[in-house]
């Protein structure tokens, strides 16, 4: 793989040259400060442009040109990075050699991509009213929908709950409670100071021909100059003199728990490594000792497991269990979390935490879509060109004594269940 | 002989080989890909509940959720802890149960031959003791528990409820509580004999990988040397009515926002060979996307009434016992949308397909198919699901190109007017 970075007009651009995949896929990416008073209108901005362009007014339109080239796809989204709301369209268009024919597609497929962005249908420099509505009603039945999944709506109650007085609490993909409040003067101001005041960066990875792909980008996706600093790391935090713990009432048949830990040990943090390793060898592989213990041990959970989210600091463990066993569940996570602080850990074990995390580094460069998320983040974070040999020198490099240390810095921050409350504890 | 096919233009290169055993092994060759998947497919699903062994004397009828049961067995050892043997040879391993099958999968970014000499150990020495299968069973009660909590698969099985009588498709892949009850070690053991064959048995590898050393290495597994006297199980079903079963459902349940789905009962063809039937699937898949796909005057309109959102999903299952159509949409407005597709799908006689936008679809599904290859695992499970009915997805991709608008005019007049259940899952009042 070959990666060039660049400017095209005022527009930063990075490369990744490679023959692996059949498609292309294509980023822009618009970025600003994620506030409290952007959320919904970022978070809708990219379903009303996505909605309709001058030159094809309806997201049926849309949707029609887009399958003549072959199912391309285009797809706009907000994500939150730190303290940066970035909102990216990707689009992924099939390589015209592997095509029967080969047809041409490629120049159509930016052309649509241009539209959507910097054409859309305005009337009198608004957005439609029927569309502003008709996305807003969609989104917020997409939101509502979450509800549905027990898993998920319970992450967020826990999140609301945990970062009550955090940005992290808030959803880059829209916030419900709010969203009826959303203006339509709103997305018409958010849209032009998308287009006039947001850092602007393209991404794109495939096999493709350097000098046409200057030539798509200067002729299709021109940006005004901007710049100013963002900070990629979530650095809120807060400090812990009391544990927290609440149970929501659910009428689930499974009961969620969802338990939440601060070290504040992020991305660019020297025990960035450890920490990784030490999550897969707590609760994130069927290897790891929160599944063996309360899963295949003491048989309280069917799924148990942990995550750690290195842009905020923050490790999480989720588990489903039978109502009325939350307080035996919670009680093995932190007898897990003490024996890793202090007891033993074999070698072997930190040789398969090492092992699935090198399985997970290099088959993630089998995706193209994760290969442009990585570049774009290290790119935004370093500057430099990621390397895939210096991630796994490094996570190679970590000891027994390095993991009970991130081990060690773990606190306690909030307990939430999720599900039905026993009737004889209520008492 | 290996046989080894390069496809054109897609440039995707596929190695096939039966081994003397009979397995049938297909390799995706992936060169510069660090992922390495393999799935073993066994002709055992859900849906395979009464067989006939050979003589039609001896039919045997299998618990629901025997299949599933099974594939939690298969990791029972009790010399070694399977799963990481597994994880200490870099592969993480996995299986699932479908109506039609069980996959054994794994994934690695080391080589594949370890890991695969491990799988065939593991079947060659599952442990049936009682004690086993007392713990397997306590898992998955946890299991079906996880899943009462899952709204749309309720509605999906509240919906094949709805559809038949006597077909297996209604019972859920991990069967319940009572069936469990049921189902032991020597059941068990049975099932094994019975499907766990070589002979039945394929096993798709997909990455960069020496085709010869796998097929030398396959032919050494104990395993897989393993011979049958006994003839081909003959999967039977009872005979199932061409009328549903109840027209409408409706529950009041604790959702945000009303759940609908809609079921159009098809008269199954199996009169039809493999590829037949995978390449009509294909066509109800242009014909549903023509009528109600997000290009169709039928989806403009549900959306202009509000009737449906991002949510809206069609669907269709074509299979030599059954064959169905599934609507599915979260809406405020359940009745409205429920009647509207009724209204819609008995009125398709008159119904007109649309050319351009067939064109368009037609395109759209090659580019999809296409853009498949550019995963490792999603491209070994097209891979799986197609060698198992030994149909080659190459030449079926191939063959979307030749399908015309007359085609779907053919099949628009099997859909019945009358066999259509409508499930409706309503917000509980608070």
């Amino acid at each position: 793989m070959t990666r060039k970075f660049k400017k095209i007009g005022n527009v930063p651009v990075q490369y990744l040259i490679t023959d692996k995949f059949k498609s292309l896929i294509v980023s822009i990416k618009f970025i600003d400060h994620f506030r409290m008073d952007s959320i919904n209108q970022r978070a809708l901005l990219p379903n009303v442009l996505t909605g309709g362009s001058r030159s094809l007014p309806t997201r049926m339109a849309i949707d029609k040109e887009l399958a003549s080239l072959y199912g391309t796809d285009i797809s706009g989204s907000q994500q939150k990075i730190g303290e940066a709301s970035v909102i990216s369209f990707d689009m992924s268009v099939i390589n015209e050699k592997y095509l029967p024919q080969r047809p041409e597609i490629l120049d159509r497929a930016f052309s649509v991509l241009s539209d959507i962005i910097f054409r859309p249908k305005l009337i009198k420099g608004s957005f439609r009213k029927t569309l502003f509505e008709q996305e807003k009603r969609l989104l917020k039945e997409e939101l509502s929908t979450e509800y549905h999944d027990k898993f998920s709506y319970g992450y967020r109650q826990f999140k609301n709950y945990m970062f009550a007085d955090e940005m992290f609490r808030f959803s880059a993909r829209g916030e419900l409670d709010t969203l009826d409040d959303l203006t339509l003067k709103q997305i018409n101001d958010e849209y032009l100071s998308m287009i006039t005041h947001d850092r602007c960066e393209i991404h794109v990875i495939g096999d493709f021909s350097e000098k046409a792909m200057d030539r798509l980008i200067a002729k299709y996706l021109q940006a005004p100059d901007s710049a100013f600093e963002i900070d990629w790391l979530d650095h809120e935090t807060r400090f812990v003199n009391m544990v927290r713990k609440q149970h929501q009432q659910s009428d689930m048949t499974q009961t969620r728990l969802y338990i939440g830990f601060r070290n504040n040990i992020r991305n660019t943090d020297s025990l960035y490594y450890p920490m990784q390793i030490f999550n897969i060898m707590f609760g994130d592989s069927d290897q790891s000792r929160l599944f063996q213990k309360i899963r295949e041990v003491d048989q309280l959970s069917y799924d148990v497991s942990s995550t750690y989210v290195a842009n905020k600091g923050v490790l999480f463990v989720f588990a489903g269990i039978d109502p009325g066993n939350e307080n035996a569940a919670e009680v093995a996570v932190f007898e897990v979390l003490e024996s890793m602080k202090s007891g033993f850990i074999g070698s072997e074990d930190l040789e398969l935490a090492k092992s699935s995390f090198e399985k997970r580094l290099r088959q993630s460069f089998d995706s193209p879509s994760q290969i442009l998320q990585r570049a774009f983040f290290h790119q935004a974070l370093y500057q430099s060109e990621y390397s895939l040999e210096e991630s796994l020198a490094k996570s190679k490099a970590v000891t027994i004594a390095d993991v009970r240390q991130v081990a060690s810095t773990l606190v306690l921050d909030s307990t939430f269940v999720y599900g039905r409350k026993a009737v004889e504890n209520d008492a | 002989m290996m046989h080894k096919h390069v496809h054109q233009p897609m440039n995707e290169t596929v190695y096939r080989h039966t081994l003397n055993s009979g397995m049938r092994v297909e390799i995706l060759a992936k060169p510069g890909f660090a992922r390495k998947a393999a799935t073993l497919l066994i002709p055992f699903g859900s849906i395979d509940e009464l067989v006939d062994l050979g003589f039609a004397t001896d039919i045997k009828n299998f618990p629901q959720g025997t299949a599933h049961f099974l594939e939690h067995m298969l990791f029972e050892n009790q010399a070694k802890n399977v799963t990481r043997e597994f994880a200490l040879l870099g592969a993480s391993v996995n299986a699932y149960t479908t109506f039609n099958r069980t996959g054994v999968y794994f994934s690695t970014t080391n080589g594949l031959e370890k890991p695969l000499e491990l799988l065939f150990e593991m079947l060659a020495e599952v442990n049936f003791d009682i004690a086993s299968v007392d713990k397997e069973r306590a898992i998955i009660e946890k299991e079906i528990d996880m899943y009462q909590d899952d709204i749309e698969q309720q509605l999906y099985y509240d919906l094949m409820r709805s559809l038949y009588f006597e077909h297996e498709i209604a019972n859920d892949i991990a069967g319940t509580r009572e069936s469990l009850a049921l189902i032991d070690s020597k059941s068990l053991e049975a099932a094994f004999k019975t499907f766990y064959r070589p002979e039945m048995m394929v096993l798709t590898l997909t990455g960069d990988i020496d085709p010869q050393a796998i097929v030398d290495l396959l032919e050494k597994q104990r395993f897989l040397k393993r011979k049958n006297d006994i003839g081909l199980p003959l999967i039977l079903h009872k005979e199932e009515p061409e009328c549903v079963k109840s027209d409408s459902v409706t529950k009041f349940v604790d959702v945000a926002n009303d759940l609908v789905m809609v079921g159009v009962k098809l008269q199954p063809r199996s009169d039809l060979t493999p590829w037949e039937q995978q390449l009509l699937e294909l066509k109800w898949f242009l014909l549903l996307d023509n009528l109600f796909g997000k290009q169709s005057a039928n989806f403009e309109q549900m959306q202009k009434r509000k009737l449906i959102n991002n949510t809206f999903e069609v669907s269709q299952t074509i299979e030599s016992s059954f064959a169905h159509l599934i609507f599915f949409a979260e809406t405020n407005r359940p009745q409205a949308l429920s009647d509207y597709l009724l209204r819609s799908l008995q009125d398709l006689s008159g119904a007109t397909l649309d050319l351009q936008d067939f064109y368009r679809q037609r395109k759209k599904m090659i580019g999809d198919f296409i853009e498949i290859f550019d995963s490792i695992t999603q491209a070994n499970n097209l891979m799986s699901d197609y060698s198992l009915r030994d149909v080659n997805v190459f030449e079926l991709i191939k063959a979307v190109d030749m399908i015309e608008l007359d085609d779907l005019l053919k099949i628009k007049n099997d859909i019945p007017t009358k066999s259509i259940s409508i499930v409706q899952y309503r917000r509980k009042q608070k």
